[in-house]
């Protein structure tokens, strides 16, 4: 069996079920599991793996995501429980987080914003490094196409008490593709200028077992990122990058107490520095830092009743050009759920968060959820729940357009689901309605020199998901995988509160109405060969739908090629990926060209030590 | 082991079934007469244009893309005509496409640095304003090269003919004057803040002022006021505003025999030639005037709107009693117009 290249022998070959039946930290929604042993980032992942809607300028460059049509401050990131948006603009880049540091990762869709707390209107990003259960040395190398290669190392320690793991990576990318001009004459095929990409990580973790029903457990990580900025095509370059530090460290405590009851606390820090360089302007810098504490109590108050209590404190402070003297925050939330199984097939769950941020009440967010197996093969899921997003301290307190006026953003969704298993079959399918009121934008002021945020309108959103999956075995060590997943999304202004009322009924600008991805993978024992595509459909590039700015839909193939080496406790993988299989010009924001036909070569190994 | 086929079949076809084509717009036009309209785009995002409007059909298009095929670039600041071509300069993508008046179709490609303005000063020769340089440079505009640079001191913007002179407004509360023969600095006017635009009438310069705001916070710390300038380069007179505001347009109307200018709010005020003022037209609330142009031939202002830079803009159409005749729906950010009738 394949391994995987961190040393977790459950690798994507045997595990299948990208719709999970488990692990769900939002009871009523669903939870597309992403497969592990990927290279690059949570960014590549997620635009090879799902329906969402990726927007990056280039490779490596910022990218965020539009869930059900929503903005990239509305996804919840979150690693180990730890909420990543940035305090400063609300998102987190996708492209800094890479997959070498992720074991597993999960998409939820319409995740409540009682589970996430602030940001999580449309869904969250579930994204968690875990321990490795043996002794192990893994490790990876990558060389491709645009001058791409990566490395990276791991070492993992196990003792009868003490576990102990450390993580290492390099990636460096030239992203010189070739592109055709479309502002010259002939529209000649030229080279990305200013594309470079460069990191470097180190990841430790460490876990102490107290006795068998404690444990200590402390994370951390550094990642330093380079990226040149590439002018957008037909601009001149002024040769802009920024320098991206971004730093966690968490420390946990776990005690499962008798009766079944757990108390889990938490204490983590963020830190993310951007500096900012453009030959025109003088360089800016920006910092923000968070300190989290974290305390849940789960009680099993019957054997049909589970309360779940969870009390969290978060400082945020940020200082940059907007407001060099520093902003900060201090917020308390009060997170309550309780859990009914009422029989083996039903379980309502209801919950709130409340939170209290610089003395004011920030909008309640109750939720009610219920599962119910219908028949072995057949399940409900229904969900209705309230979120918010408080504005960012750019929003509020950037210096010539900041709003300290400003209205946190209002959610409310509903959500139903129906999922169907049958053997080797999988299906799911979702339909959502969305409500965000008090929409946070930035629009020009007076005389045009000058933004600023404010509450412009209320967007509502909906649409549906389907994913399905399937296996056929072919004799004993042969077999064929096929996954697909689909998105329509609906996302329009429904109210302007200024005067852009010709926006009204108008769909959101980057939000395209169809997303889908689908794959197929044959597996022997030794060799798995996939190839799958991707396809974004039209969508507008401004906001008033004009059809000057409609950019084209792209059906993007990929091919990739995996053979298996093992000799004696050294498994391996050799394999080859071929993006763009197509050759295809596509682009996913106006004027961004993104490569076309290119490759990249990975091995990854582990050594069982043990 | 045929149901597997089959069933990869239909999920591979209901793949391809989603795509369908891209849809096109396509535009003929015999000739490229009518009303520019120059759309500077978002900055930073590529999709400025060249609109033409066509009075008579009401047909609107992107003039540039149609006659060339190729989009334009990033930001268009201006557009001038000079000896039947015209000379788009593009600020953000560091060039100036000049075009044939008569087909749109592009002639040259001049590269330079953070261009503004262009305007012809002699046979052969044209003067090149700079955003992000204390020089100005010469353009032949027989072979389209830049053949001399003139150290002015100071960034310049706004281009001016004036009794056999040019001046070139800056960043600084100065106009710089220069000769346009030599191509020497001969002279400069130091104005109030918030220089803004420069109109020739009446034997003077009108200079709009448009004072100085805090830009953290919006507040005027100074108001604004309009100049006028002699033949000697004197400012003769200073009337002053009420407000101050981040910039603004003006323009001579000849049929009413006075400046029209705005703030860069809804607002535009008529100024006459004795000083007083008056509100002329108040757009309605939500549009606000991002550039000024009198079609002097017609009797008509066309106020352009720039709306929300992130969508189609809006160019206005009043006549001489400030009566609106046309709305036309223009590209991302309209600044301006050009008429060529």
């Amino acid at each position: 069996m394949l391994v995987q290249a961190k040393g977790i022998d459950t690798s994507v070959w045997r595990n299948f079920e990208l719709i999970a039946t488990k692990d769900h930290i939002n009871p009523g929604s669903i939870r597309i599991n992403l497969p592990q042993q990927q290279d690059g980032s949570i960014a590549d992942v997620l635009n090879k793996n799902s329906a969402l809607y990726i927007k990056m300028y280039a490779p490596g460059s910022l990218a965020t995501t539009s869930m059900r049509g929503m903005g990239a401050q509305h996804t919840a990131v979150l690693w180990n429980g730890i909420n990543l948006q940035s305090s400063m603009n609300g998102i987190l880049d996708l492209n800094l987080l890479p997959m070498f540091f992720i074991d597993k990762a999960a998409i939820e869709t319409g995740v409540n914003a009682s589970l996430c707390g602030n940001g999580a209107i449309a869904g969250a990003i579930v994204t968690q490094s875990d321990f490795q259960n043996t002794k192990k040395l893994f490790g990876e190398f990558g060389y491709g196409s645009y001058g791409q290669k990566h490395y990276a190392f791991g070492y993992g320690f196990k003792s009868s008490k003490f576990m102990l793991q450390t993580r290492g990576l390099y990636k460096y990318a030239d992203n010189d593709f070739e592109y055709k001009n479309t502002f010259k004459i002939g529209q000649p095929m030229e080279r990305q200028q200013n594309n470079r990409f460069q990191q470097a990580g180190l990841m430790q973790s460490l876990r102490y077992k107290i006795s068998s029903n404690k444990k200590l457990q402390a994370s951390w990580w550094y990642l330093n990122t380079r990226r040149d900025l590439p002018a957008v095509m037909g601009a001149v370059d002024h040769h802009e990058y920024q320098n991206d530090f971004n730093a966690i460290a968490s420390i946990q405590y776990e005690n499962i107490l008798a009766n079944k009851q757990t108390i889990t606390s938490k204490l983590a820090m963020t830190s993310e520095m951007i500096n900012y360089y453009n030959e025109l302007l003088l360089p800016a810098f920006n910092t923000s830092r968070s300190l989290i504490a974290e305390s849940q109590y789960t009680l099993k108050c019957h054997k049909k009743i589970e309360w779940f209590n969870g009390f969290n404190l978060t400082y945020q402070k940020a200082w940059t050009d907007g407001y060099r003297q520093g902003v900060d925050r201090f917020g308390v939330s009060w997170h309550s759920r309780l859990s009914w199984l009422a029989n083996k097939s039903f379980k309502i769950h209801l919950g709130n968060r409340q939170m209290v941020f610089d003395h004011q009440f920030a909008p309640s967010t109750p939720d009610f959820s219920t599962e119910w197996v219908l028949h072995p093969n057949w399940k409900h899921k229904f969900n209705a729940a309230y979120s918010f997003r408080l504005p960012s301290f750019n929003d509020l307190y950037w210096l010539g357009g900041g709003n300290v006026e400003l209205k946190s953003e209002k959610g409310k969704k509903l959500e139903s689901s129906i999922e169907f298993k049958q053997n080797h079959f999988r299906f799911a399918i979702t339909g959502f309605f969305h409500h965000v009121n008090d929409w946070i934008m930035w629009v020009p002021a007076v005389g045009a020199s000058q933004w600023k945020a404010i509450n412009a309108k209320l967007v509502q959103s909906q649409g549906c998901e389907v994913s399905s999956e399937r296996k056929w075995n072919i004799g004993a060590n042969r077999l064929i995988k096929w996954f697909g997943k689909y998105q329509y999304v609906n996302c329009i202004n429904k109210a302007v509160y200024g005067p852009d009322q010709d926006l009204v009924g108008k769909q959101l600008f980057y939000t395209p109405k169809h997303t889908g991805i689908s794959q197929i993978q044959f597996l022997s024992k030794k060799y798995r060969i996939a190839t799958g595509c991707q396809y974004v459909g039209q969508r507008f590039a401004t906001a008033d739908n004009a059809v000057s700015g409609l950019l084209p839909s792209y059906l993007i193939w990929q091919l990739n090629v995996s053979r298996e080496i093992d000799y004696k406790q050294w498994h391996s993988i050799l394999e080859l990926s071929i993006n763009n299989l197509s050759n295809q010009t596509f682009m996913v924001f106006e004027n961004r060209p993104m490569p076309l036909r290119n490759f990249y070569i990975t091995y990854k190994f582990n050594i069982n030590y043990e | 082991m045929n149901n597997i086929k089959c069933y990869i079949f239909t999920c591979l076809v209901l793949t391809f079934v989603a795509c369908k084509p891209d849809a096109q717009q396509t535009i003929v036009t015999d000739d490229y007469k009518g009303v520019f309209v120059v759309n500077e785009g978002g900055f930073g995002k590529a999709n400025a244009s060249i609109g033409l409007y066509k009075p008579g059909s009401q047909q609107y298009f992107d003039a540039y893309k149609t006659a060339n095929g190729i989009a334009l670039g990033d930001v268009v600041q201006s557009m001038s005509l000079i000896d039947g071509k015209y000379y788009i300069v593009v600020n953000n993508s560091n060039k100036i496409e000049v075009v044939n008046q008569s087909d749109f179709k592009s002639v040259a490609s001049i590269a330079c640095t953070s261009p503004r303005f262009v305007l012809k000063t002699s046979a052969n020769k044209a003067l090149l304003s700079n955003l992000y340089s204390n020089s100005m440079k010469v353009i032949n505009t027989n072979n389209h090269s830049i053949e001399a640079s003139i150290d002015v001191h100071h960034n310049t913007d706004q281009l001016l003919s004036f009794n056999s002179s040019v001046l070139a407004s800056t960043f600084d509360q100065k106009i710089m004057v220069l000769d346009p023969v030599s191509l020497s600095l001969v002279d400069s006017v130091s104005t109030a803040s918030g220089l803004s635009k420069m109109v020739s009438a009446n034997q003077h310069v009108y200079v709009l002022c448009t004072g100085l705001l805090d830009w953290n916070t919006g507040a005027t710390i100074e108001k604004g006021a309009i100049q006028v300038i002699d033949d000697t380069f004197g400012i003769v007179n200073s009337w002053p505003l009420n407000s101050g505001s981040y910039g603004g347009s003006m323009v001579y109307a000849n049929s009413l025999n006075a400046l029209l200018f705005s703030m860069g709010d809804n607002k535009i005020v008529k100024l006459n030639f004795d000083g007083s003022m008056s509100d002329w037209l108040v757009l309605p609330s939500g549009q606000a005037v991002y550039g000024l142009n009198w079609d002097a031939q017609n009797d008509k202002l066309y106020i352009s709107d720039a709306g929300d830079f992130n969508s189609s803009g809006k160019v206005y159409v009043y006549d001489a009693s400030a009566l609106k005749t046309k709305e036309i729906t223009a590209g991302i950010a309209p600044n301006g117009v050009v008429f060529n009738p």
